[in-house]
């Protein structure tokens, strides 16, 4: 649709700017699955996918691309035996007898993987490299995981795209990672799109019935549902070639087949109440008192009509100074500067400061 | 029919769950999801499907006397290989050495016993039970009451969840339901 072209996750999606890496960022309230499976559903139309798959099985990403038969996928499985505790596995296999699938059978030993990966994506002069998800990879290896990020994102390039999902709600109570810097940020750093997916903001119960179809009964009222909704929405921060940043928020829905890209809704209500907010604050200073501190209106206008008299120092000399009407309130000055011709008692004696004292 | 309510919420055809779902029950100490592993068990083995219970926190006779309340009798469908039962219980850490084996041949008797200081060799046992099981008739349901139990005996959160994960991949290759029961700390 010609309209949504214009929204960052879309052209993300349909690979048109080019941005070279992408990390999709979730959590356990709303899942980022649905829409890594459509970047891979989308790449695989036109370029060769290299995808490392550690959260689910090279089966189901199969599943969820149309048209696969056409398309060139290579998979990584480090999904399947990632301890080699399943000696019948096979090392190789055809998926649907074309696509070939390499097991991962010691997922602690990153460096064979990291140099299989970087001489596949080589290989192809334009592809798209789908890891589906650092958490398992991070548990076997920490340290080293960050070298196989760090050297998968160095080998995207403008025609070689590297797509990435973190979980943001994984802690990993690791010695080092105590004292180390933080990971969300340091994995940050080396991906130029960060794609944060979130859950919707909650309105009530009746979007729940629309989109489920069940009406809360009175025995389960208390029960809500508002995890993993169709409807997410997308905080999108790119970083692009020319060294602006782009931060926009885009929502998105996933129905069964494709993923439609929509404009968040925008974020006024919350800033109309925080205004209202701060209005109504503090307590009213000028009621309750003796004496009347109001205006009238013939009062204001007077008011208005009073010229400053140091307006002419303060404008260089644009306004002519006239005498005013007596106002109720004194207007403080904007600004101040200091204007200081020295004359002649005034000597700049670095060494004795009290020489124009006359004792 | 486990728990009629509970049934009428989750709507599932059969009451049975999905092939090939995955199910975690978290709960709290104040609150105890146990209830949903029997309900689990009875809805399964009333539908003549297999259960494998790998049973960490409670030994067979618990399962046992609640099955009984809820009409069914696990010790025959043990006999029956319907209901599988691996005892992670008794011998979970070398702390139990001297204890005795639960004796061979009795109602109660589990089908395994975990026995070691090493997740794999848990992982071998369990899957031996499961391809077994599966081979006779289709979509198992395994139950893992409660995972949390290897945490507190002392296993490495990384062997824990290189067992959960392969368990779980075990039972995708045999088209089986996992159910997991873990505790949420207070």
């Amino acid at each position: 649709m010609a309209q949504t072209s214009g929204l960052a996750l879309e052209r993300l999606l349909e690979d048109k700017d080019s941005a070279r890496s992408i990390m999709i960022i979730d959590s356990v309230q709303q899942s980022g699955n649905p829409l890594l499976l459509n970047f891979a559903g989308r790449a695989a139309q036109d370029q060769p996918l290299v995808v490392l798959c550690t959260e689910t099985s090279p089966k189901s990403i199969l599943k969820s691309i149309s048209n696969h038969q056409n398309a060139n996928i290579t998979f990584y499985d480090a999904y399947s035996n990632p301890n080699g505790w399943n000696s019948t596995f096979p090392t190789d296999q055809l998926l649907e007898g074309k696509h070939k699938c390499h097991t991962v059978s010691q997922l602690s030993d990153l460096k064979p993987l990291v140099k299989a990966l970087a001489e596949q994506t080589q290989a192809h002069k334009r592809c798209t490299v789908i890891i589906d998800s650092l958490a398992p990879l991070l548990f076997a290896a920490y340290e080293q995981c960050y070298q196989l990020v760090r050297s998968l994102a160095s080998l995207a390039t403008d025609d070689r795209r590297v797509i990435v999902m973190h979980h943001a709600d994984i802690s990993y109570a690791r010695a080092a990672a105590r004292h180390a810097p933080s990971l969300m940020e340091s994995l940050q750093r080396l991906f130029s799109v960060a794609i944060q997916v979130e859950a919707p903001p909650q309105t009530d119960t009746s979007n729940m019935e629309h989109l489920t179809g069940f009406k809360a009964v009175d025995q389960f009222s208390y029960m809500n549902t508002n995890s993993n909704n169709t409807t997410a929405v997308a905080k999108i921060m790119w970083k692009r070639k020319s060294g602006k940043v782009l931060h926009e928020t885009n929502a998105f829905r996933c129905d069964g087949q494709g993923i439609s890209v929509m404009t968040a809704a925008a974020q006024e209500t919350e800033e109309d109440l925080d205004e209202d907010l701060q209005e109504s604050a503090g307590p009213d200073p000028t009621a309750n008192l003796s004496f009347n501190l109001t205006l009238t209106d013939e009062q204001r206008r007077a008011k208005e009509k009073v010229v400053l008299p140091y307006l002419k120092a303060q404008n260089r000399g644009t306004v002519e100074i006239e005498s005013s009407e007596p106002t109720t309130t004194p207007a403080p000055p904007s600004s101040g500067s200091i204007y200081y011709e020295p004359d002649a008692a005034d000597d700049f004696d670095d060494e004795d400061p009290d020489e124009d004292l006359d004792i | 029919m486990g728990y009629d309510k509970l049934d009428a919420a989750l709507a599932w055809q059969r009451n049975l769950p999905p092939t090939g779902s995955n199910i975690v029950i978290a709960d709290t100490l104040k609150s105890n999801g146990n209830f949903l592993l029997h309900h689990f068990i009875v809805n399964h083995l009333r539908a003549n499907q297999p259960v494998i219970v790998i049973g960490l926190s409670q030994i067979f006779n618990h399962y046992f006397l609640i099955g009984r309340k809820l009409g069914i009798n696990l010790q025959t469908l043990k006999q029956n290989q319907q209901f599988v039962f691996i005892d992670g219980l008794t011998h979970l850490t070398s702390y139990t050495q001297k204890a005795p084996f639960p004796s061979v041949t009795t109602p109660t008797t589990p089908n395994a016993v975990l026995n070691g200081t090493n997740v794999q060799e848990f992982y071998n046992a369990i899957r031996e039970r499961v391809e077994a099981s599966a081979k006779q008739s289709p979509n198992p349901l395994v139950i893992i009451d409660d995972a949390n139990v290897l945490l507190w005996a002392g296993f490495s959160h990384n062997d824990v969840l290189s067992l959960l994960h392969n368990i779980r991949v075990l039972i995708e290759s045999v088209k089986g339901n996992c159910t997991r029961c873990t505790v949420k700390s207070m």
